[in-house]
């Protein structure tokens, strides 16, 4: 080795080392902004006493349908109850059960799937036929009708929408499991000796991420978005504690033309979490692969 | 530096076969890829014959090379004696042990003394992993060399396929082919096997790049005692590197003889026409050569015709090609051939 290589390969490290998040803030501007948008919401749910103004349950028959003020932040709702501490609060049904949603989806739905595209065969046959089948129903069906048999609670509530979004999740990692798993290097993988484990992990995994994270990011939205119809349907969050959803669908839309700022903020809150989450995993998804490193 | 100093034998397994003697005893190997059909019960309507019987032996320190047209089952023959394939039928014995008894673990740990390398340097890396990644998996695998010492032989083995071993920190994108195909030599270098399927190894590479590859495989032959099972259709290459060299058509091996016996005196039909169509550079030469041509497309594999399975193509065929097998004969001493008409 050269002196000239020993003194490259010095850099490289240095670089590495010093000022990593900086160079990845400027090299994805956009996913610096979806991380800020769900640190943001990750703190506010975590901190929603210290952040809200007011008792988000407390009524105030004097102001109701106030529009926003210093008082009020973002007004009230017909029952004069502070939306902006609503909206607050509901942050944390929206974190705990959009993430733990999207995560029991990703979960069961990505094993399954990796599983039924590596395996192969019968047991892929059988696997695609039941999804087909749970595809063939919408969504908030398959949830209210686990729901329904489950009984509701947060958890029970989570599972149910984790359960019924997990289907499109084995369809999309199956689908990319099959073109990966062709390719020479899982071959050479196994010329090596590698365990079926190993091979999953080490070379089908890293290969699909990038579908992955896309379908996280979808599925998460729509997690959100099955809280908020659950509650609306009374499945969800109980009445009184406020939810994203049953503000958006309950009180906001029946109030909605003469107090646009009931269904306004919720609804900015749902679209930026949820965009904000996927311009997180675009640039996730960017960084994990090796061939876009280094040329942006 | 110091990683010149590493050797190859630091961890070697204790190999029972010498230089010279047979590595390789493949007995009736067939390897049938079934056709199913159905929509929920799947039958099994046909097979395509993709190895059907063969007997070859290769011995520890040559190079065979193994040729024929797209399709006629080279690559499923290496795969196959790897245990890639499971054949359908015959033995494969590697040094004493039968490979196709073999299962899970145990051939798995058996895995460390036959290596691949493959035709097609940009599907063979895994994109997700750095240069030293890909040549540490095995090691990895095998729980060989820890820690320092891994990283000091994954550069050792960079500088032995002529590579830069700054490189173990980039990913196989930054690469050319066949610096990536380097990189896949070096990936079955690692563990230290006997034997290497070499499948194609420079058929996807430009002609300038292909001498360098095909010279290094020369080389590490000789450094390390390697045995290849070289596959190509490129005849001029195969006659370069082989020390024996195997002609297959349609899953049967119709010759197989010394490098310079089988090209200076082909018997079988099959591999006369094959060699007359190699192009001669001088255009005298050419141009009064005689040159076979044959007539029509190779049959399906999936009803191989009867006899002989050149029979439809050949131009001395008789009745008995047609008819009967030919037998699996030695013409001259290391000269077997497959043919009635010799």
């Amino acid at each position: 080795m050269t002196a000239q290589a020993l003194s490259e390969v010095a850099t490289v490290r240095r670089m590495s080392r010093t000022g990593s998040l900086l160079r990845a803030v400027r090299r994805y501007p956009l996913g610096a902004f979806g991380l800020i948008v769900l640190t943001v919401l990750l703190a506010v749910a975590a901190a929603a006493p210290l952040v809200a103004t007011h008792d988000p349950l407390a009524t105030d028959r004097v102001a109701r349908l106030v529009g926003p003020s210093a008082q009020h932040l973002m007004g009230t709702d017909q029952l004069g109850r502070d939306v902006f501490s609503r909206l607050v609060y509901a942050a944390r049904p929206a974190v705990i059960i959009g993430f733990g949603a999207m995560l029991v989806g990703l979960g069961l739905g990505g094993a399954v799937g990796l599983l039924s595209g590596y395996i192969g065969g019968i047991f892929d046959l059988l696997v695609q036929r039941v999804t087909d089948a749970m595809m063939a129903l919408p969504n908030l069906v398959v949830a209210i009708a686990i729901v329904a048999v489950l009984g509701g609670g947060q958890t029970r509530v989570l599972l149910a929408i984790g359960l019924s979004i997990s289907p499109l999740v084995t369809r999309v990692v199956r689908a990319s499991t099959l073109p990966v798993k062709q390719n020479d290097y899982v071959e050479a993988a196994m010329v090596l000796g590698a365990s079926h484990f190993r091979l999953l992990i080490r070379h089908i995994v890293p290969n699909i991420m990038a579908p992955i994270i896309v379908i996280a990011s979808v599925e998460l939205s729509t997690a959100i978005l099955a809280e908020a119809s659950l509650s609306f349907l009374g499945f969800g969050v109980p009445a009184p504690d406020p939810s994203w959803g049953s503000m958006l669908s309950g009180d906001g839309r029946r109030f909605m033309q003469q107090a646009p700022w009931l269904v306004i903020f919720p609804g900015v809150a749902v679209s930026l979490a949820v965009l904000g989450i996927n311009l997180l995993g675009d640039a996730v998804r960017d960084a994990f692969d090796p061939r876009l490193r280094g040329s942006r | 530096m110091t990683i010149q100093t590493q050797t190859q034998s630091s961890k070697a397994y204790e190999s029972t076969v010498k230089h010279g003697e047979t590595l390789v005893d493949v007995q009736g190997l067939k390897m049938y890829f079934p056709v199913t059909a159905g929509l929920f019960i799947q039958r099994k309507v046909a097979d395509v014959r993709a190895v059907d019987g063969l007997d070859f032996k290769v011995t520890k320190g040559e190079t065979l090379g193994l040729v024929g047209e797209s399709g006629c089952g080279k690559s499923t023959t290496g795969r196959a004696l790897l245990q890639l394939y499971r054949p359908t039928a015959g033995t494969v014995n590697f040094g004493g042990t039968e490979l196709t008894k073999l299962k899970g673990t145990e051939l798995r740990r058996f895995r460390r003394r036959m290596q691949m390398i493959f035709q097609d340097p940009f599907s063979s890396l895994n994109p997700r992993m750095s240069v030293g990644q890909i040549i540490g998996e095995p090691l990895a695998i095998h729980g060989l060399y820890k820690g320092a010492e891994r990283r000091e032989r994954i550069q050792y083995i960079l500088q032995a396929v002529g590579l830069n071993p700054t490189f173990a920190r980039r990913y196989p994108h930054e690469f050319s082919g066949g610096q990536r195909q380097r990189i896949g030599i070096g990936r079955a270098l690692a563990v230290e096997p006997e034997f290497i399927v070499c499948d194609e190894p420079v058929s996807a590479l430009d002609v300038s790049i292909q001498a360098q590859v095909i010279n290094l495989l020369e080389d590490l032959q000789g450094q390390f005692g390697l045995t290849y099972l070289f596959i190509a259709h490129d005849l001029a290459v195969v006659r370069h590197i082989s020390d024996r060299v195997a002609v297959m058509y349609l899953g049967r091996m119709m010759e197989l003889a010394d490098r310079n016996e089988l090209y200076e005196n082909p018997l079988h039909p099959y591999t006369k026409a094959l060699l007359s169509a190699v192009p001669i550079t001088d255009p005298e030469l050419e141009r009064k050569r005689e040159r076979i041509i044959l007539t029509g497309d190779v049959p399906s594999p999936l009803r191989p015709p009867p006899g002989c399975v050149f029979n439809t193509r050949c131009p001395i065929a008789v009745d008995e090609c047609r008819e009967r097998v030919p037998e699996w004969r030695e013409m001259a001493p290391n000269h077997f051939v497959a043919c009635h008409r010799v």
